[in-house]
């Protein structure tokens, strides 16, 4: 008798393909329900590699847990104590347990604090997916083209000022000083500038706003009309003047980067809001429209 | 016709074994590839040399883009050479290469490096944390003298700066030496000018930089304008297996450091 003729697989039975039938469907139909009704059910049976643990489903990553270890006591992972290392294991499983545990208390409707870090960290989320896209030459240069004024350098100058309480001393000051002659004595030479050059923004800043607006235009050695402000009249003489110029796109490519990265997080984050609003089911109140 | 029915259902269960087999190897190397002390997979030759040539196809992929085919980084862009002992943050070991991909620097991640960036000293508001002064166009031609002059003539190692004796330097670069310590750049590239793993601030004269070519105008541009460079986290876009085989790859391209038996 062979195994065939044992089992009677030589035959057909439609009696026997039935009864094989409904030992598979109430077999496969106890596992779904035991996978559906039960935690134990939907539980990963293992830790998956890359964790070192798996928290209610959540995992805590074996990199954080490593970096962890080395940060607090200063030693790599296989040459920390079995203490410390289910010291930190416990702690890093208690903060998943809280956190698991703050939700479900509805921490992110009530607490102020935690909604402002819910808020911060999916900006920051936004901000990390922009970063992690990579940018182009092409849209670099793009932006670069077009937005060029505000790469510009800054701009230096020194320039002699001298200032005088009447009008007269001073015009008699700037015929003196375009004729290369010695100043006139009522006109006195003031501290600006003592330290050398100065960057445009500094400049505006000692100047003030009508005699930067008199200096700036001015070239090398050029000599300024009698400009009038609240100490007095100012006779400028420009010692160097180095405008703004448009920089080089190899030389400020990092901060063009982070300005295209920095608009591109920024529609993001409004073209997020709108989603978010627009998916939304926002009831307000009457009269608050 | 029976026959046939049982070579195939044998072929089917062979081929379940055979996929079973893979699939349980893959997760024994798996685990002992991710479980282990990142510290100690250089020691384990087989294992680390199975991670490299992991490693090497992501790397080409998804980081030659800003750091080259050949992993020498790019002064243009700022990205740094991977393959020398030089490192802006930590010391070159696989767990921090491990945390710097994941998180990111400046990435906007907050388990990224974050703490500082270098400011711009030519502008109305150097640095956006908190106030600092502006230096003006002369102070920062002398610093970068100094520097300049530093770097070319120092015997630093890459972990502690050695400046030149002030006396060896030209007026400009000692006048710049002076500033460094009163216009606080100590803060945070220390009082030795090594720079501070810990928040990425490097080493200022030793011989290594991340832009330029550490020209007197290459360090004064820097001075002016500040730096801010930016690594994306690769978190959410490459799985731990992936970022621990690319940090493993990106170690071994580093010949300085002893990869098995050590």
């Amino acid at each position: 008798m062979t195994l065939n003729s044992a089992l009677k697989l030589d035959t057909v039975s439609p009696h026997r393909s039935l009864i094989f039938c409904a030992i598979g469907a109430v077999a496969g139909l106890a596992i779904a329900g035991f996978g559906l009704f039960t935690s134990s059910g939907t539980r990963t049976s293992m830790v998956p590699a890359q964790d070192v643990a798996v928290v209610n489903g959540v995992p805590i990553l074996m990199t954080d847990y490593v970096s962890n270890i080395q940060s607090t006591y200063q030693v790599p992972l296989s040459q920390a104590t079995a203490k410390q290392k289910k010291d930190m294991l416990e702690t890093m499983i208690r903060e998943e347990l809280y956190v698991q545990r703050g939700i479900e208390l509805g921490l992110p409707t009530d607490s102020t604090e935690v909604r402002s870090a819910l808020v911060t960290g999916v900006e920051s989320m936004q901000t990390t997916d922009v970063i992690s896209m990579p940018v182009s030459d092409q849209e670099l240069q793009a932006w670069y083209q077009a937005h060029m004024a505000q790469y510009n350098t800054e701009g230096t100058m020194r320039a002699d000022d001298y200032v005088t309480p009447d009008l007269a001393t001073a015009e008699a000051g700037v015929q003196a000083l375009r004729a290369g002659r010695p100043v006139p004595a009522g006109l006195k030479k003031s501290l600006l500038f003592a330290d050398g050059n100065e960057f445009y923004f500094a400049a505006q800043i000692h100047l003030g706003p009508e005699l930067f607006k008199a200096a700036a235009p001015l070239k090398n050695s050029e000599v300024s009309t009698p400009v009038k402000t609240a100490d007095g009249y100012h006779v400028l003489v420009m010692v160097l003047n180095d405008p703004p110029v448009a920089q080089p796109f190899d030389s400020i490519r990092d901060r063009v980067l982070q300005d295209v990265n920095e608009a591109k997080s920024n529609h993001l984050m409004k073209s997020a809001g709108a989603f978010l609003r627009k998916r939304a089911d926002v009831l307000i109140a009457k009269g608050f429209e | 016709m029976k026959r046939l029915l049982i070579w195939s259902a044998a072929g089917i269960v062979l081929a379940g074994v055979a996929a079973s087999a893979w699939l349980w190897n893959e997760n024994r190397f798996a685990v002992m590839a991710m479980r282990a002390d990142p510290a100690q997979l250089p020691a384990n030759t087989a294992l680390f040399e199975h991670l490299t040539r992991e490693g090497r196809g992501i790397f080409q992929k998804d980081c030659a883009v800003c750091h080259g085919a050949n992993a020498k980084g790019d002064r243009v862009k700022g990205t740094a050479d991977l393959t020398d002992d030089d490192y802006l943050y930590g010391e070159g070991e696989l767990a921090q290469t491990e945390q710097t991909i994941l998180y990111g620097i400046r990435s906007g991640d907050p388990k990224g490096w974050n703490l500082a960036y270098m400011p711009a000293f030519g502008t109305a508001n150097p640095y956006g944390p908190y106030k600092l002064d502006p230096l003006t166009p002369g102070e920062i031609d002398n610093l970068a003298a100094y520097l300049s002059e530093a770097s070319k003539t120092s015997t630093s190692s890459q972990t502690h700066g050695v400046p030149p004796s002030p006396a060896a330097l030209s007026p400009a670069a000692q006048a710049g030496y002076a500033l460094y310590d009163s216009k606080g750049c100590w803060d945070c590239h220390a009082a030795d000018r090594g720079g501070d793993g810990a928040i990425g601030a490097p080493n200022l004269v030793d011989k290594v930089w991340l832009y330029g070519t550490g020209s007197k105008a290459d360090i004064a541009h820097t001075l002016t304008e500040g730096r801010k460079g930016q690594m994306p986290a690769f978190f959410r876009k490459l799985t731990a297996r992936q970022v621990r085989a690319v940090s493993a790859y990106v170690y071994s391209l580093q010949s300085h450091k002893k990869v098995s038996g050590s």
